[in-house]
């Protein structure tokens, strides 16, 4: 177990600056998830952890000690690949077994840690066969044994569920979780499924083009995003946005809408919107966000275009001021095509952005 | 029924009219071969008899004890060295350039392509300058000269083919022996060799065989020494006459080590070794 810390990390490739000046603080035993889109650097931070590339700036500390001149193979870390990088030439037993004989541990000693880690991942029939005898799911399970047997100070995972299908993948996002609540390892775990980040981690990092966006608990990004990117990056289906223009009569505040039509802001939070005066914004409003209301003044009027059921929830497409949302809603409620829609926002939960520089507003 | 015995009875036919023809195809490329040999063990008579002797009627070992008593055996150790030799250090060389080039971009693409367009330039062109070269170091004749040459010539087709093998390899493969505590030189024997391991034999085999057969800068770059065997068996085309029991004989002796280490690497030829290594 161990404390990472990456101080003002950078990291080119010719013109490419693919990692800027990225500031970390990992806690003894912490589970995080770096998550972003497709090149947005956090598999090459990863790499840069692990010493598999050099950062061109900028320190990286385990347990305070600088090992930015230390190689990879006395990092003390071990890492489970996308693709598994199973040796196709070595036995599962041999596999497991590498790191260990690498580091010349006696037979013995080997013997036992490879018994442990297999019984642990339910593989202890496996170990005398080939890699290529085996399924997607049991080579995942191989290599999270070589990562295991180690007893590394730290454990990274660079998107190891991406290969497999939907259901095994369910299962070994859980044996992941429970690995980690048993061996207490500190683990960095790269992946652009921001479900998979949200079940897994008790911290998010999310990068965007080499910078982090925002860091911290699944929830408290998910509920209160620092701004549009992260607002948009997390949540299935996406945030619906509504852009409109603050207007403040008679102290209560409400959003002008392009179309003419104006959305009322209730509640505790209209009041400090109301306070900063007349002004651009945007409401994020995620699809649960939206709630059905009994008709009166204080409700947006829209109509049904498009029902999608899933299974306790249904999925519900309606226009706002010409832009399409998505509400979602509990199964118990029906809808149809051409329904009339009067819907009210769930004012505490939504997400007040600048539409011009894209940040959170606080209210 | 009648039409599934019928199918099989067509199918069958076919399977016969099949083999038939690839024998037919076999013998005729096997025949210049297999004449050849023949010639080895004729008596001189059997040899130009018409119509001609398609098996000697006694096995004649004369040729080859010829051959043993006038030193001509000695060309066929001459190029089992140079060939063993210069593939042993071409491969050395050009695996670890292919290496550079495949995993760390040495030199960009320019690099690799400029490599391999050194292999393009005609032999002979080459071999007067480099015969002066070698004059005047006073190497002519000698095992490192032609050594020299052959490793200089198979360079650029071993670092072609093996940075292609070495890039096939999973890099993850690589990354992940360094973390589990191998050095750089370590993972590159430890998994790189391991996975290339087909394609290292197949482009020692053909930087052998090139070595083995190599005729332009042999008889240029030889006297008496280090004659190899394709230029000694040209010594028995004399003007007066033409020995050919002789160069059969030369030829079985000359076939014999390419055929033993192509039995001995057949295995390696044929396998492919990268089955599992991903996800499958």
């Amino acid at each position: 177990m161990a404390h990472l810390r990456l101080e003002n990390i950078h990291k080119r490739y010719g013109d490419v600056h693919a990692i800027r000046g990225v500031t970390l603080d990992i806690a003894d035993g912490e589970f995080t998830v770096l998550l972003g889109p497709s090149g947005c650097g956090k598999s090459t931070l990863l790499r840069v952890i692990a010493g598999l590339e050099e950062a061109d700036e900028g320190s990286i500390l385990i347990d305070g000690e600088a090992v930015d001149d230390v190689r990879a193979k006395d990092r003390d870390i071990a890492m489970v690949f996308q693709n598994y990088a199973l040796y196709p030439y070595m036995t599962v037993y041999e596999n497991i077994a590498f790191g260990m004989r690498m580091r010349k541990l006696p037979q013995q000693e080997i013997g036992r840690q490879v018994a442990w880690a297999a019984k642990m991942l339910e593989i202890d029939e496996l170990l005398d066969r080939w890699p290529r005898q085996l399924s997607g799911g049991q080579r995942q399970r191989v290599a999270m044994g070589r990562a295991m047997v180690r007893k590394p100070r730290l454990f990274l995972f660079d998107e190891p569920l991406s290969n497999l299908d939907a259901q095994l993948r369910d299962g070994m996002r859980t044996e992941i979780k429970q690995l980690h609540q048993t061996l207490g390892i500190t683990t960095i775990y790269v992946t652009h499924d921001q479900i998979e980040a949200m079940m897994l981690a008790d911290r998010v990092v999310l990068l965007n083009r080499g910078v982090i966006e925002q860091q911290g608990a699944p929830m408290d990004l998910y509920g209160r995003p620092s701004n549009r990117f992260v607002a948009s990056f997390l949540g299935s289906p996406p945030i619906n946005y509504i852009d409109g223009h603050v207007r403040v009569a008679d102290g209560a505040a409400h959003l002008a809408l392009s179309d003419g039509s104006s959305i009322p802001l209730a509640g505790p939070r209209a009041a400090a919107i109301a306070a900063a005066g007349p002004r651009p914004l945007t409401l994020g409003v995620r699809p649960e966000h939206f709630l059905v209301a009994d008709g009166g003044d204080g409700a947006i009027r829209s109509r049904v275009t498009l029902v999608q059921p899933a299974g306790a929830r249904v999925f519900v497409n309606f226009p706002i001021a010409a832009a399409s949302m998505m509400g979602e809603f509990s199964a118990r409620q029906r809808f149809a095509p051409g329904q009339e829609l009067s819907l009210q926002l769930d004012m505490e939960r939504i997400v007040l952005l600048d539409p011009e520089t894209g940040r959170a507003v606080d209210a | 029924m009648s039409s599934v015995r019928e199918r099989r009875r067509r199918k069958a036919r076919m399977d016969a009219v099949r083999f038939v023809a690839a024998l037919a195809i076999t013998v005729v490329f096997l025949f210049p071969v297999y004449w050849l040999f023949m010639t080895a063990f004729k008596s001189p008579e059997e040899i130009f008899s018409n119509p001609p002797t398609w098996f000697p009627s006694r096995i004649h070992w004369v040729n080859f004890r010829d051959l043993a008593e006038d030193g001509d055996l000695r060309s066929i150790w001459n190029s089992v060295v140079i060939a063993s030799v210069s593939t042993v250090l071409a491969m050395l060389l050009g695996t670890m350039a292919a290496y550079s080039l495949a995993r760390f971009r040495t030199g960009g693409e320019k690099l690799a392509v400029w490599a391999i367009s050194v292999r393009m330039v005609p032999p002979i062109v080459l071999a007067f300058p480099l015969f002066l070269m070698f004059a005047s170091l006073g190497l002519v004749d000698t095992y490192e000269a032609l050594i020299a040459i052959y490793v200089t010539i198979n360079l650029p087709y071993v670092i072609w083919m093996m940075r292609g093998f070495i890039e096939d390899i999973p890099r993850e493969l690589e990354d992940s022996a360094l973390i589990d505590g191998c050095s750089r030189w370590q993972a590159l024997v430890r998994v790189v060799f391991p996975m290339a391991r087909t394609g290292l034999v197949a482009t020692a085999v053909f930087a052998f065989v090139y070595a083995f057969n190599e005729f332009a800068f042999a008889i240029v770059m030889t006297r008496l020494e280090v004659v190899t065997f394709p230029v000694q068996i040209t010594h028995h085309f004399q003007p007066m006459s033409t020995f050919w029991g002789r160069i059969g004989a030369m030829s079985i002796f000359g076939c014999l080590p390419v055929f033993f280490m192509i039995i001995a690497m057949n295995r390696f030829l044929v396998r492919g070794l990268s089955g599992g290594a991903l996800k499958g």
